[in-house]
């Protein structure tokens, strides 16, 4: 798949989401509830595919509201709010990978997470390889890709939000594709041969 | 090609997660929390300004009363105190005769004569 920098998703989100923001800032508790209604689902799958684990994705969604409302009277609506948003987001993901390095006897790290694979499913079985791939590669390469494939970002959104050149984020796209396009071809070879 | 077929297409099913979405109650809890942390956060910015205020006056009315009060007598310099034990060490010599030789005893003999 060649990635393109023309995201077809559109923004529309964001827009109403820095309105939402000014009226969460004058304390308005129903904006403050559909802003976590738009974008609940977006942060926790983003957190779910990034730790494999739906307790912790869940924990870190709340997380990055209780920052968002925290931070509302300082907010300015410069960047698009899919950047704000996922750039706390982002920030929060790399402080729970630093706790869970300073406390190695937790092992819901996804690099120890060898997910079970129910046999006889071959979807089940194809998610599994797909998850070990992914916590395998480098949280750089994995959160370029997600925040490509599921927010359908732009490089230049995406090289804001990691604090990186676009060029070291294709590079980092381009390889986590690769990876999981081997792990999914070795998927397919060994599940033809058995 | 199938789109089930197509790895890019199947890498980006699963990558994107749809189904995936925190569990029901999920919204209430984050509002409840965010109430929660933002009473704390408006309870802290008062209670540190007014704990420093507290803590200045404290310090404030003590200096006040230290002028106010009457001027402490001064201290007693080293030499002073030295003096003082001396003194002391005397006191006990008083009353006592002191005790002499044989050859003091004879000196103040010729002297009286």
């Amino acid at each position: 798949m060649v990635e393109s920098d023309n995201p077809s998703k559109p923004d529309a989100d964001g827009d109403e989401s820095q309105t939402l923001m000014l009226r969460i800032a004058s304390g308005d508790d129903v904006a403050l509830t559909l802003l976590i209604n738009r974008w609940k689902n977006p942060l926790f799958r983003f957190f779910d595919r990034s730790l494999n684990n739906h307790a912790d994705a869940e924990d870190l969604t709340q997380k990055v509201f209780i920052k968002l409302h925290a931070a509302v009277s300082r907010y300015k609506p410069k960047a698009k709010f899919s950047t704000y948003i996922f750039t706390i987001a982002r920030r929060l993901l790399l402080d729970e990978f630093k706790r869970r390095s300073r406390r190695p006897e937790d092992l819901t790290d996804p690099l120890d997470i060898k997910s079970p694979i129910v046999h006889g499913n071959s979807r089940n079985e194809l998610e599994g390889a797909l998850e070990q791939c992914l916590a395998g590669i480098p949280e750089n390469q994995r959160t370029a890709l997600l925040l490509r494939v599921q927010r359908e970002l732009s490089y230049s959104e995406i090289a804001e939000i990691m604090s990186a050149s676009q060029a070291a984020v294709k590079t980092w796209i381009y390889r986590a594709r690769e990876e999981a396009r081997k792990s999914l071809s070795e998927f397919r070879k060994s599940n033809h041969e058995t | 090609m199938k789109p089930e077929n197509n790895p890019d297409e199947l890498i980006d099913r699963y990558l994107r997660d749809e189904s995936a979405s925190p569990s029901p109650g999920f919204t209430e809890q984050v509002i409840s929390c965010t109430r929660r942390t933002s009473t704390i956060s408006r309870f802290t910015k008062w209670i540190l300004p007014l704990a420093a205020c507290l803590a200045f006056a404290a310090v404030f009315m003590d200096l006040l009363k230290k002028d106010s009060s009457q001027p402490e007598p001064p201290a007693p310099v080293a030499d002073q105190f030295a003096f003082d034990d001396i003194l002391l060490l005397a006191e006990p010599l008083d009353e006592t005769s002191p005790l002499l030789d044989e050859e003091t005893l004879e000196l103040f003999a010729l002297l009286s004569e």
